[in-house]
């Protein structure tokens, strides 16, 4: 399989993967809080008109847009992880690690604790806040960790960290001075996709697009720069350029995703892995199948959030670690690299 | 691009997707090698390596200036065409009560805050009530009704409830899950309660979306009556008591300006020692309060044998003229007929103060 062509791999391993998301999002569909009867599923299926209004509401109105928000942040984040493990050459590496989460979280923590107004209906000040608290928190580190127009990976991690530490301790203090709104920043950084509408979805699909496009057209460059930097650098990929639009595209897309889900862990880090051990580290092939990989995951994994404990919801960040880990080290330990 | 280099460049793209194959060390650095050599010899200004990875670059600037033109294209589109709808600002205490006086007949009630669930019990439409939220402890029949999640209230339960009018407080909704809500075509009747002032103002709003006009009239009567019976005794006081109230130990937090027990403890006449903090439940540190030293203490949370015990409360004056007191946490949490049995035991504590004297 490793040494067919790219098509033959993107083909079988895409089927496989995307009969594996369709069936997380049946999955998803079919389950919740409230039990739906396979006929009235039928029914929503094929007939709509057929379905009471209740129901209806509840699949359409309320599902339809968790699964497809699922979906979009399952796979930005997943393809994010990717690309920050690719171009960083550090398995430790995760969409939040440029300081994104951090940011952030700063920026939602703000717009609670200061009871920031909302100018326009459809845009929550949370999600804006935390938007731009993520790009701003990645242009510092990149700033911090940027010497003479280069970006060292060391460096750049060690930014990432600094960065992070800082906005955090800002967040916590944040937290101590206003407890009244405590519940609603734990909630946020636990991550959830409780509040989802469409509007949320319409605000990440943009970004996950075009993010989608730009970090799949730098794959080949990503495999070349997996060699090290000079050896990229010898064969014309100008490293650095690389490096800056890699990581912007992927913090983008990173900030777009928490300011809609707040912070779901773990997905970023384990389903590039699981996925590179699955169909190798061609990143033509390896960026795609774990962007859907991601999805279907997070989709499985907000169906559980959502039924595990009813009418509660666990956060989906909660989730997502709590099954992604024993998983990740199960599936370590059948390859003997642990 | 002339054709020789187009045929060196296919033959440097097959080499190197066998040196990705093969990984092994020795061929790869071989590899390299003439790689390396080749780009030095090759004069041209374009590198000769992997045209199609320069031409990427090239294209990097536009797509960047694309994404960002697409974002503020997004924001513009977005503002403009949702902009005149209602902006949620002053924050109303009633957010659509004419829509919820309409219907001629209310049958399925869903509750989205304790403090409502027991005025609808105050009003006798219980019967009406058909879900709750997981705080609802008062009365005990409704924790029998089902619950449809917390502060963040599972939305797909409410819909299956079928409601008809669904009550939510604005101080005890989150922002997102008011917003969703509105969304879902659901009679929704919000009102806001941050003092029993309001609680006399809504009462009548909620007992004629209830269709129980008459009740609502009887209770708001009977509010004003004993509001002002409390009004009256308050200012029957020596003085104005100087009070500490304890909500949890483990920080040790109280209540100041802006919260509901803070407004309870003023209206009985007593006076908070933790006034005007910055924030409406602030945690404080024991030296502080025995710096502050209250005349008297209400606990809502820890036993009384526990509280004294706490390090440095042996100092207390209160503590030691045994003037500590425990009162239910919910008669003063919750802006409702039931606090008003709260407030007049914190003025019978005063009264006794009064007499010791």
């Amino acid at each position: 399989m490793r040494n067919s062509t790219i098509i033959t791999r993107l083909t079988v391993y895409g089927a496989i993967s995307l009969a594996i998301l369709t069936a997380a999002c049946a999955v998803g569909f079919a389950f919740g809080s409230v039990p739906i009867s396979p006929e009235s599923l039928w029914l929503a299926v094929f007939d709509k008109s057929e379905l009471p209004s209740v129901q209806k509401t509840i699949l359409f109105e309320l599902r339809w847009p968790r699964i497809l928000l699922g979906m979009l942040i399952g796979a930005s984040l997943a393809m994010a992880g990717t690309a920050f493990q690719g171009v960083l050459r550090n398995p430790l590496a995760d969409p939040y690690i440029v300081g994104t989460s951090a940011g952030a979280s700063l920026g939602a923590t703000i717009a609670i604790v200061l009871h920031i107004p909302s100018p326009f209906p459809w845009l929550s000040p949370v999600a804006a806040f935390a938007f731009f608290g993520a790009v701003l928190s990645m242009l510092a580190v990149y700033k911090l960790s940027s010497i003479d127009n280069k970006l060292p990976v060391e460096t750049f991690l060690l930014a990432g960290v600094v960065v992070g530490s800082f906005t955090g301790a800002l967040v916590s203090f944040l937290m101590t001075m206003a407890n009244e709104d405590l519940h609603r920043v734990i909630i946020w950084l636990m991550g959830s996709l409780g509040q989802t509408d469409l509007n949320l979805v319409k605000l990440v699909l943009p970004y996950f697009i075009v993010g989608g496009i730009w970090l799949y057209w730098l794959a080949p460059s990503l495999n070349i720069i997996s060699m090290g930097d000079e050896n990229a650098q010898s064969m014309g990929v100008e490293v650095e350029k690389l490096k800056v639009s890699a990581i912007a595209a992927a913090s983008l897309i990173t900030a777009a995703t928490v300011a809609a889900g707040g912070l779901i862990g773990f997905l970023g880090l384990f389903i590039p892995h699981v996925t590179r051990m699955i169909v190798g580290p061609d990143h033509r092939v390896l960026i795609p199948i774990a962007a859907i990989n991601g999805g279907a995951f997070l989709v499985l994994a907000d169906t559980l959030a959502r039924t595990a404990a009813a009418p509660k919801e666990i956060p989906v960040g909660v989730i997502t670690a709590l099954v992604g880990a024993p998983f990740f080290f199960w599936l370590l330990h059948k390859k003997r690299r642990l | 691009m002339n054709f020789s280099h187009y045929i060196r460049h296919l033959k440097k793209r097959t080499a190197l997707s066998f040196s990705q194959n093969c990984n092994t060390k020795g061929s790869f650095s071989k590899f390299t090698a003439i790689f390396g050599r080749l780009c030095r010899i090759s004069s041209n200004k374009t590198p000769l390596i992997c045209p199609s990875v320069n031409l990427k670059f090239r294209f990097f600037k536009a797509i960047q200036f694309c994404f960002l033109l697409s974002m503020v294209i997004i924001v513009f589109v977005t503002a403009s065409g949702c902009g005149n709808e209602n902006t949620p600002g002053g924050r109303p205490s009633i957010l659509d009560e004419s829509s919820a006086s309409e219907d001629p007949e209310v049958q399925r009630v869903v509750s989205l805050a304790p403090s409502l669930t027991e005025t609808v019990y105050d009003l006798g439409a219980e019967n009406q009530l058909k879900a709750v939220t997981d705080n609802d402890h008062y009365p005990l029949e409704a924790e029998k009704l089902p619950s449809v999640g917390d502060m963040y209230p599972n939305l797909e339960l409410i819909a299956a409830s079928q409601p008809d009018l669904v009550l939510a407080d604005l101080s005890l909704l989150s922002q997102d899950a008011l917003s969703r809500l509105k969304q879902l075509n659901l009679n929704l009747l919000c009102v806001e309660t941050n003092d029993l002032d309001d609680l006399y103002n809504n009462l009548p709003i909620l007992a004629r979306a209830l269709k129980v006009p008459r009740k609502g009239e009887i209770l708001q009567q009977k509010l004003a009556l004993e509001l002002d019976e409390i009004r009256k005794t308050s200012a029957s006081f020596s003085h104005p008591y100087t009070v500490f109230v304890e909500i949890w130990t483990g920080p040790l937090t109280t209540c100041s300006t802006g919260s509901l027990m803070d407004k309870f403890v003023t209206l009985a006449g007593a006076c908070n020692i933790y006034a005007n903090q910055n924030s409406h439940y602030p945690v404080v540190s024991n030296e502080d309060l025995i710096k502050r030293n209250p005349e008297f203490i209400i606990l809502t949370q820890t036993p009384i044998e526990q509280a004294v015990k706490l390090p440095g409360w042996q100092k207390l004056d209160a503590v030691k003229k045994g003037r500590v007191y425990h009162i239910k946490n919910d008669l003063l949490q919750r802006p409702t007929m039931r606090s008003l049995e709260g407030i007049k035991e914190i003025q019978h504590i005063m009264k006794q103060l009064d007499a010791q004297k």
